[in-house]
């Protein structure tokens, strides 16, 4: 095998000694390890078919991995195989300023795409202050939530190339016809795309997509509001999305403001904690390229109006802490190249339930978090809760936070029981699990027996030997 | 091939599984009535391609239609599902034997969440209706040029170019929880209807998104089962709680109140010069609306008659003043202080880009009577008045840059194929959706409904499609043709196989709309 996966790659591209594999037997999640028998690194199209054609030849497992930090567990190979880790395939292949969008290979991390996007004045749609080494493609394709809720068009993701389960290349939308900007996702035929998304890669290997950008905004004022409960900040978050105000929007408990502030800040993380409210909403007003002073001072005598009808008092900072407001943007919009990341600088993981619901129902998401991690004798200050509006507060995302040292085994089995419990609590409430990583995928689809059966006739359609990363989701 | 007589023997025993499952009174197999189920104002039935269908019957609810799917199955006949029926290339039966499942008695709004702006409707709500409740809560929803008398479910389903798809998006990115009767008769729940049937508000997932197989570019045409409920979007709006009409059709105008809604039409010197000031708009993030019209529209959204329509066509009312114009509707969604800044942003873009507004009594002739109306209703019902139907031959979707090269080579084969096609004066509809993201580009052109002249356009946008898939292009008219098309495209842009496969996986009797999506018989 390591011969043939050799003249696909190059000799110096397959790594299988045992330190290697070892790494890539485990992530930041609490899944138990799953080794692979070896990790190949191929630097273009045309070796990923190859591997392809070899996986089907020989019914190897391929597990796509495109960075080398994974918190939830879709990388490790359940069923043993070959790792395909497409780092190297890291190109930003096109900049389109006119039509706001970008195209890039998997390999591409959030902050190598915000910095490219700086000197054309645009940005990219990524998710809260993302590890900037994730790769940009696979965070978008796995559908994770973007900080502006302002696009109510939503999804950033427009078309795509990938390497189907058979070896033949596909492209979405109009990026099969080569006539075209390759900008609208839809086709051709159906909307292939969405069988792509939120799919762990068990439908295809993607090898490069189109994303949307939006300008980079040079005027702009952060707001921060305290809110003593969760859910005191939902009608607030309503009146504000329904009006069109602001760009960012979201909102952070004491725990996760005090662990983002906190990275400059070392030893101030205590301080911080004394200082910040038990929740905090951050709405960021950007100016437009157009006038942006005066559309930021419309939207901000909106947000006062708003503000003195419900009682609440929006600020340039929040609990006295100075410099707040010119940290924040700069954390959002200067991503660190290296460094530690914000959510495990508590501690080295961070285990995160995550779901979809509205945001009226938060208030009974969170009390119930926080009395499970009560129950498992966590201190609740030190859990974590974030509430991303979606579309114009139509939705919202949530993530409950657990920090967990992974060398720690009584500590990650508290934990792995509590996020089993909690995550089938919060199931059986209504709390929508739309990314259905590692354990999750067993709850949600032993209660959807149509969409499961469904899934699995698709899956066999375009991987009829199941070698795309077996054992996930369904499969 | 015929219909099976009415006394055969396989047509009674299907005739009574039908009304066991639905009572007598709802299904039919008169001739009378079969007779009314096989065309509208397009092609099929004018030019006899079209035949009657063997039965119509019309389930209430998710689980009659699943029974009714799986007596179809059971007997392996086809059935055809149909909204508000607007689009005979693919819901008029194209073989003997067929059943037509009318959504008629599905027309209830089963909620509409104000706080979460959702609503949840069955397949016969029209979006006139959806508007209207809409709008009483502060929300409103698209309408493509089918016009707003349409099946909200089906104009989310179909290519859902809404009017207003600026700011909001098209159709398909306005799709929520789906409750849907597959072809083999299981029942598949979407989004977040996927784990509790009574929450529709998000409609991805779980994991990879099986909404997928029923849209498209022009939907899967009734060829993946029967969509029986579906979550929608709503959005918020700043106008009346009830629509402002004044008078009667065809004098009825709509008046929005003018401290928060305008409209602008900006002419320049070419496309370019419009393109680029969509561009513009698009990138200041102002605007509800952004519409470059042809003037064949003006003309025919403006006419009450045909007459109306060619005495003004002869003046040149329109297509000597709104050539390369835009049209602008700016809506004060946040405040009244929002409505100015975008006028005056819009002031800023008119002059950097050179447009110039178009004739002041040009612009009082034709807004009242239509722009706001386009709003709600559209005013694709209009386009009928010249000429009994209009038919288009290109119609993509890319981004605004790409939108001008498909129009100008629209121009050159609305020019080949003329006549039949009547004057148009260079058809260029360029719709901007996604704040500029997308552009949207449409030739179209009024053609006399007579057999002779429908038929020979028939063969020659045919013609044209199958020149352009061995030119590897995608003109956006093929998939309106659905199978027909897909069995040729899918070959070129390498789906066929992807599609064939899902459509077997899904309809393993192939009694859903055959040959829709694609024909999967060798």
């Amino acid at each position: 095998m390591l011969k043939e996966l050799r003249n696909i790659v190059g000799a110096g591209n397959i790594l299988d000694d045992q330190a290697t594999l070892d790494i890539y037997s485990r992530d930041k999640s609490l899944n138990p390890p799953k080794k692979p028998s070896a990790v190949v690194c191929p630097d273009n199209t045309e070796e990923v078919q190859e591997l392809i054609r070899f996986a089907n030849k020989t019914l190897t497992p391929l597990i796509p991995s495109s960075s080398g930090i994974h918190f939830l567990g879709a990388t490790l190979p359940e069923q043993g195989g070959v790792v395909v880790d497409l780092s190297r395939m890291n190109k930003i292949l096109e900049i389109d300023t006119q039509n706001r969008k970008v195209k890039i290979e998997p390999g591409v991390t959030w902050h190598q795409l915000q910095d490219a996007l700086k000197e054309h004045e645009q940005i990219p749609l990524n998710p809260l202050m993302p590890h900037p080494m994730t790769s940009a493609l696979t965070s978008s394709l796995e559908r994770e939530p973007m900080l502006i809720p302002k696009y109510e068009y939503g999804d950033p993701v427009l078309t795509m190339q990938i390497a189907l389960p058979s070896g033949d290349i596909f492209k979405t939308g109009t990026a099969s016809d080569e006539h075209t900007d390759g900008a609208y996702p839809e086709g051709p035929g159906i909307d292939f795309f969405r069988f792509f998304q939120g799919a762990q890669g068990t439908m295809g290997i993607v090898t490069w997509l189109n994303l949307k950008t939006e300008y980079r905004p040079k005027h702009q004022k952060a707001f921060f509001v305290p809110f003593i409960n969760m859910g005191d900040t939902a009608e607030p978050v309503y009146r504000i999305q329904k009006k069109h105000i602001g760009s960012e929007c979201f909102v952070l408990n004491r725990f996760l403001l005090a662990s983002l502030l906190s990275e400059e800040r070392h030893g101030d993380f205590g301080k911080l904690m004394d200082e910040l409210p038990p929740y905090t909403l951050i709405l960021v007003i950007a100016g437009s390229p157009r006038r942006p002073v005066e559309r930021i001072a419309y939207e901000e005598a909106a947000l006062m109006e708003i503000a003195s009808d419900l009682n609440f008092q929006p600020g340039r900072t929040v609990g006295g802490i100075s410099g707040l407001e010119h940290s924040m943007l700069d954390k959002l919009r200067n991503l660190p190249s290296e460094g530690g990341y914000w959510k495990t600088r508590f501690k080295n993981s961070t285990q995160d339930i995550f779901f979809i619901t509205t945001m009226d129902r938060a208030q009974g998401y969170a009390d119930l978090a926080f009395r499970c991690a009560a129950s498992y004798g966590l201190n609740i200050n030190e859990v974590g809760l974030y509430m991303q509006p979606l579309e114009r507060g139509r939705a919202c995302h949530i993530s409950f936070s657990f920090p967990c040292d992974l060398d720690s085994s009584k500590e990650r089995a508290n934990i792995r029981n509590l996020y089993i419990e909690l995550s089938m609590k919060l199931i059986s409430e209504g709390a929508f699990f739309t990314r259905p990583y590692g354990p999750w995928a067993d709850m949600i689809y032993r209660r959807t027996t149509t969409y499961t059966d469904t899934l699995k006739k698709l899956k066999k359609v375009f991987d009829p030997n199941n070698i795309l990363n077996p054992g996930k989701l369904c499969h | 091939m015929k219909n099976r007589d009415r006394n055969n023997e396989q047509h009674q025993q299907i005739l009574g599984a039908f009304q066991t499952a639905l009572g007598q009174e709802n299904v039919s197999d008169g001739p009378a009535t079969m007779n009314a189920y096989f065309g509208d104002w397009l092609p099929p039935k004018t030019l006899g391609t079209s035949v009657p269908p063997e039965f119509v019957v019309l389930p209430n609810g998710t689980m009659e239609t699943q029974a009714i799917v799986k007596i179809c199955n059971r007997f392996k006949i086809p059935f055809i599902p149909v909204g508000s029926n607007q689009w005979s290339l693919s819901s008029a039966p194209n073989r003997p034997g067929t059943v037509i499942i009318d959504c008629k008695r599905m027309g209830e709004i089963h909620e509409i969440d104000e706080k979460n702006m959702f609503a949840v409707i069955e397949p016969l709500v029209s979006l006139a209706q959806l508007h209207a409740e809409a709008n009483k809560r502060g929300l409103y929803i698209g309408s493509p040029e089918a016009s707003a008398q349409s099946s909200a479910v089906a104009g989310h389903l179909f290519q859902g170019m809404w009017g207003v798809g600026h700011r909001i998006g098209v159709a398909y990115r306005n799709i929520l929880g789906i409750e849907w009767v597959l072809p083999n008769g299981e029942i598949l729940r979407t989004g977040s209807f996927s784990q509790d049937p009574a929450c529709g508000f998000w409609g991805e997932g779980p994991g990879p998104d099986l909404r997928g197989m029923l849209r498209g570019y022009a939907g899967a045409l009734g060829g993946v089962g029967v969509v029986t409920k579906m979550a929608v979007k709503l959005h918020p709006y700043p106008g009346p709680r009830t629509w402002p009409c004044e008078g009667h059709i065809p004098n009825q105008v709509s008046i929005l109140p003018e401290d928060r809604f305008s409209w602008d039409i900006v002419k320049y010197d070419d496309l370019e010069g419009a393109i680029n000031f969509m561009y513009e708009v698009g990138r200041a993030e102002i605007a509800a609306v952004l519409q470059k019209w042809p003037t064949v529209y003006y003309a025919w959204w403006w006419a009450n008659s045909n007459e109306q329509y060619w005495e003004t066509w002869k003046k040149r009312t329109f297509q000597d003043n709104v050539k390369n114009a835009v049209g602008v509707s700016l809506w004060g969604f946040t405040s009244k202080k929002q409505f100015e800044y975008e006028k005056r942003v819009l002031e800023d873009i008119i002059e950097e880009t050179g447009g110039k507004r178009i004739p002041r009594e040009i612009y009082d002739l034709w807004v009242p009577r239509t722009a706001n109306n386009w709003i709600r209703d559209t005013n694709g019902s209009r386009m009928m008045r010249p000429s009994g139907t209009f038919l288009a031959l290109r119609l993509p979707t890319d981004t605004l840059r790409n939108s001008i090269g498909v129009v100008r080579t629209g121009y050159e084969w609305v020019n080949k194929f003329s006549p039949p096609i009547l004057d148009s004066d260079g058809p260029d509809w360029i719709g901007g959706y996604d704040f500029g993201h997308f552009g949207f580009g449409e030739t179209d052109f009024p053609v006399e409904k007579t057999p002779e002249d429908l038929g020979d356009l028939m063969n020659k946008l045919l013609g044209m499609t199958k020149e352009d898939l061995q030119n590897g292009i995608e003109n956006g008219i093929g998939p309106f043709l659905g199978g027909t098309y897909h069995a040729m495209a899918g070959k070129v842009f390498k789906y066929d196989k992807l599609l064939k496969g899902i459509k077997k996986a899904i309809d393993p009797n192939l009694v859903s709309n055959p040959p829709h999506n694609i024909p999967v018989e060798d």
